[in-house]
Parts: C-alpha cells; structure tokens; sequence
C-alpha cells in the first residue's frame, strides 16, 4: 500500500518511470474491463488508451485517502464505457470483431474462444446494470469487493449481495434459461 | 452466528482469485456446496475466458510510448511550476485566478493578446490554453461551449501545422490529441442534445456550418502537414486525426438528428432493455409501447442498449417512435 501511494506521489509529479510501472500494472485488466463491454478491437483499444490518458490529466487530482488507486482507475474506465455506449446507440453495428489472444495461431481455437467470448458477453449483456457492472468489475477487472464497493458507492455488504444475484443470473443465463434474472 | 450465505461466497471467491481450486472451498462449507459450485463456476468461466483478451502487443507498446511521451511533453511544459511545488495547489488557483481577471476585466491586455498567437513551443502557450480554460467555464449554455471548443479545435489544427513546418514532432503529437479532445467534447455535446432535443435550429446551423468548414478544409492542411513526419510518428497522428474525423462527422450527424427531434417534437429514452412484455418494453427507466408503426432498427433483444424515441401520449405513457439497437 505504501509502495503504491509512493508511486502514485511520483506520477503526480510527472514521473514517467511511476507512469510506466501503474501502465504495467493495469493496462491488461483495463482492456479487459472494456473489451468485454464493447464490441470490436477497435474500440476496446481507443477506449483503454483514452482511460490513461484521462488517469493522466487527472492524476494531480487524486488525494489518497486510503481509497484504492485502482478504484480511481476503474472509476475512469467506467465512465468511459457509459460515454461510448451514449455515443454509439447511434451507430447500428453489423458484425463483431474482437479477436482474442492471439498466441495461438490454431485458427479452431480461436474460433472456440471468440465464440465463448461472446457467449459471456451476451450472458453479461442480459444482466441488470449494477449486476454487469459487479460481475464485470470483480471477475474481469480482478478488482477486490472493497475496491468494487468504492468504485460503485456501495458498502462491502450490498456488493456482496449484489455478487449473489448476479452470478444467479449470469449462471441461468448461461445455461439458456430464459428466466435471465432481471431485478428492476 | 452462521455466516450468511453471500459472505461465504465472497471469501471463497476470494481464494479462487488467489489461486486455490473450487474443491477446496466446496470441502470447508459442505452445507452449502451444492448452491455455492455453479455460482462459483460462473465465476471462474468468466475470468479464465475474458483472460483471453489481451490487448495486442503492438498496440500495448504504441499505447505505452504515446502515453510516456505525453507524461514527458507535460513535464517539459512545466518546469517553472517546481519552484511553487510545495504551493502546487495555490500556484494552480493563482494562475486560473490572473487568467480570469485578465479575461474579464482585462480582456485586451497584452499579455491575454500576446498569447492567443502563442505557438505550443512559446513561453505564453501554456497562458493561452489557460485562458481558453476559463472561458469555456464561463461559456455558460453547452451551445456556447460547443461553438469555443470548436474554435480552439481550430487553433490546434493552425498549431499543429506550425508545429509540423518547424519539425517538431513532439508538438505535433500533442496538439492532435488536444484537437481530438476539443472535437470529443463537442461531439459529447452533441450527443446530448440528439437525446434532448434542446437545440435551437440557429444554434444547430451555426454549429454545422463551423464543423463542416472545419472538414472542408483540414484534412489538406493535415495532410501537408504529415507529409514530412518521421514514420514512427505518423501512426499515432494519423490515428488521432482520424479519431477527430470520426467525432466531427457524429457531431454534424448528432445535431442534424437534434434539430429533427426538436422539429418533429420528439422526445427520446435510452438505456438497456429490461423486459420486453407484450407491446411493452422497459428500457432504461422508462416504459415504451410499441405499435405497428414503430420503426425498429436492428435485432431488440433482452439486455441490448437501445434509443427510442418516443411521443407522448395524452393518458402520458410514451409511445416509441423509432427504436435504434446497439447489436452486440
């Protein structure tokens, strides 16, 4: 913790070697976090690059209070998420491109792990908002209930109840129930 | 006390995330196994899947550099601000403060006009963007500040082909990302008012016609301007410029769509589809009838974001005119 506040002091004075280290340390759940959200490579990228950029401008404002970093962080993607979902209600899209790692070049593979990628996506995509927003933020984002709590203005309790009902939901949805669990 | 149910949930969530297997946490809470394996499967099919998409390496190497370069452009462009570091905050409340009263009260003074031709390699650069700061706070209706952002949008452009004659690439690179930003904000805006509606058409006129003479005309400036650039740079700001074409095309798209809602008196609703009963749909937080007439584009489905919009009707439920789906 002190390790984090030292180096998130240091960012705050423009520190590049500080920036590199919170870039390695979050860049692949970011996109993540965003990937799963969105619907092509393109925009994944645009938006995980714009979060940083943002950190960046923003950075001198963050007061560490003991409220974890990567809320602060994850708070930012978010919002960036809710912006682009605004943006693009507008723009029917066609087809999806998301490749995913692409380590493996076995073209099979690659095909089954698009395809299970969609399929939580559009398990994800027939939550709730606050329900996508746990599971995404736990699950996706890797991100502590504590942390979770902070970024959803919640307490530790109500994320973990919150938790419950959504991975009720996300399981029955998972298994084509059609009883996807909505609780407006 | 027994512990409730989603407290043990959470702790042996918490131990599959530090790596211990599911069996593991089923074996310490027997009386709740059966409920606690599928949730927990769940889980751990959404992390291992989603730990699949990785960024590319190219991109998360481009991305890093770009974001690295811009720590160091802002660190450069702030080097008298160490002598206040221990006063950061009041430094910062000086500086917004001199700007304000030089705008306001001031307004012709040399320095103020000094520094509105202020290139981004000039001593008053950074009084010029601060200046543009403070009157966009002051801009008052989103209409206004519309119209500055896309007056500075157009400052960036003559900056960045300045920059780009003198060679400094550096410079290049930082006024196409604030011109990417002057052009998000506008297109934010927009955004806004395609949902509202609360547009003037004058306002609407006047906005476009500034936007579209800025289409007409940069792309030749820009492309001069890259002519020269290193090809190590031209990525970044060809996907920057690009970024900004796309933002000022939704914009005029945005306002086009606002002055139509205003004159068809059409209100709109957005938000996820909740339910879809009967005629009935809940998106977001509103309810919307659909009938025979209603115009459906692309596939509506439980979850999917959707923008209607609507008509209200004399009982005061809203009757959906047009419904626009983000297929996912």
């Amino acid at each position: 913790m002190q390790d984090e506040k030292n180096l998130i002091e240091r960012a705050q004075k423009r520190d590049p070697e500080a920036f590199a280290q919170i870039y390695e340390a979050y860049f692949d759940r970011i996109y993540r976090y965003v990937a799963i959200r969105v619907g092509t490579q393109t925009e994944a990228e645009d938006l995980t690059q714009q979060v940083f950029l943002n950190a960046l401008e923003s950075i001198p404002s963050y007061r560490w209070k003991g409220a974890p970093f990567a809320a602060w962080l994850f708070r930012i993607a978010h919002n960036q998420v809710i912006d682009h979902y605004r943006r693009f209600s507008r723009v029917q899209m066609t087809a999806l491109e998301m490749p995913v790692a692409t380590h493996d070049p076995d073209p099979v593979d690659m095909i089954e792990q698009e395809m299970d990628i969609e399929r939580i996506r559009g398990a994800i995509g027939a939550l709730t908002d606050l329900q996508q927003e746990v599971i995404s933020l736990r699950f996706v984002g890797e991100l502590s209930t504590a942390e979770t709590a902070k970024i959803m203005g919640k307490n530790e309790g109500a994320v973990k109840a919150l938790q419950h009902s959504a991975l009720g939901a996300l399981k029955r949805a998972l298994s084509g129930g059609r009883d996807n669990g909505k609780e407006v | 006390m027994a512990k409730k149910f989603e407290h043990i949930l959470d702790e042996c969530l918490d131990r599959m995330a530090g790596g211990e297997a599911i069996e593991k946490c089923l074996a310490d809470h027997p009386e709740h196994a059966a409920e606690l394996r599928p949730l927990l499967e769940s889980a751990a099919m959404v992390r291992e899947k989603s730990a699949s998409l990785e960024p590319r390496p190219e991109f998360r190497s481009q991305a890093k550099q770009r974001l690295l370069a811009q720590v160091r452009a802002g660190a450069e462009a702030q080097p008298e601000r160490k002598r206040f570091a221990i006063f950061e905050w009041h430094y910062r409340w000086a500086v917004a403060v001199a700007a304000v009263l030089l705008v306001l009260l001031i307004g012709g003074s040399t320095t103020v006009v000094a520094s509105t031709n202020a290139m981004p390699d000039d001593f008053l650069y950074p009084v010029k963007i601060r200046v543009e700061k403070v009157r966009l706070a002051f801009a008052g209706s989103d209409t206004a500040k519309a119209k500055l952002q896309a007056d500075f949008a157009e400052r960036r452009a003559e900056e960045l082909a300045k920059m780009a004659e003198k060679g400094k690439w550096g410079k290049v690179e930082q006024a196409a990302e604030r011109l990417a930003n002057h052009l998000e904000k506008i297109s934010n805006i927009a955004a806004r008012k395609r949902l509202t509606g609360k547009i003037s058409q004058e306002d609407v006129a006047r906005l476009t016609d500034t936007l579209a003479a800025y289409a007409a005309e940069h792309p030749m400036i820009f492309k001069r301007a890259l002519e020269k650039m290193p090809p190590e740079n031209k990525a970044i700001i060809v996907r920057l410029l690009e970024r900004s074409q796309a933002r000022l095309v939704e914009a005029v798209q945005d306002l086009n769509i606002a002055a139509r809602l205003k004159a068809n008196g059409l209100q709109s609703v957005e938000g996820l589809i909740r339910i879809m009963r009967g005629d009935k749909w809940l998106v977001g937080r509103d309810v919307v009838r659909i009938d025979e007439n209603t115009i459906i584009e692309g596939t509506p489905l439980l979850g999917r974001f959707a923008l209607v919009w609507v008509t209200k009707e004399s009982d005061g439920s809203l009757l959906a005119q047009r419904i626009v789906l983000n297929v996912q």
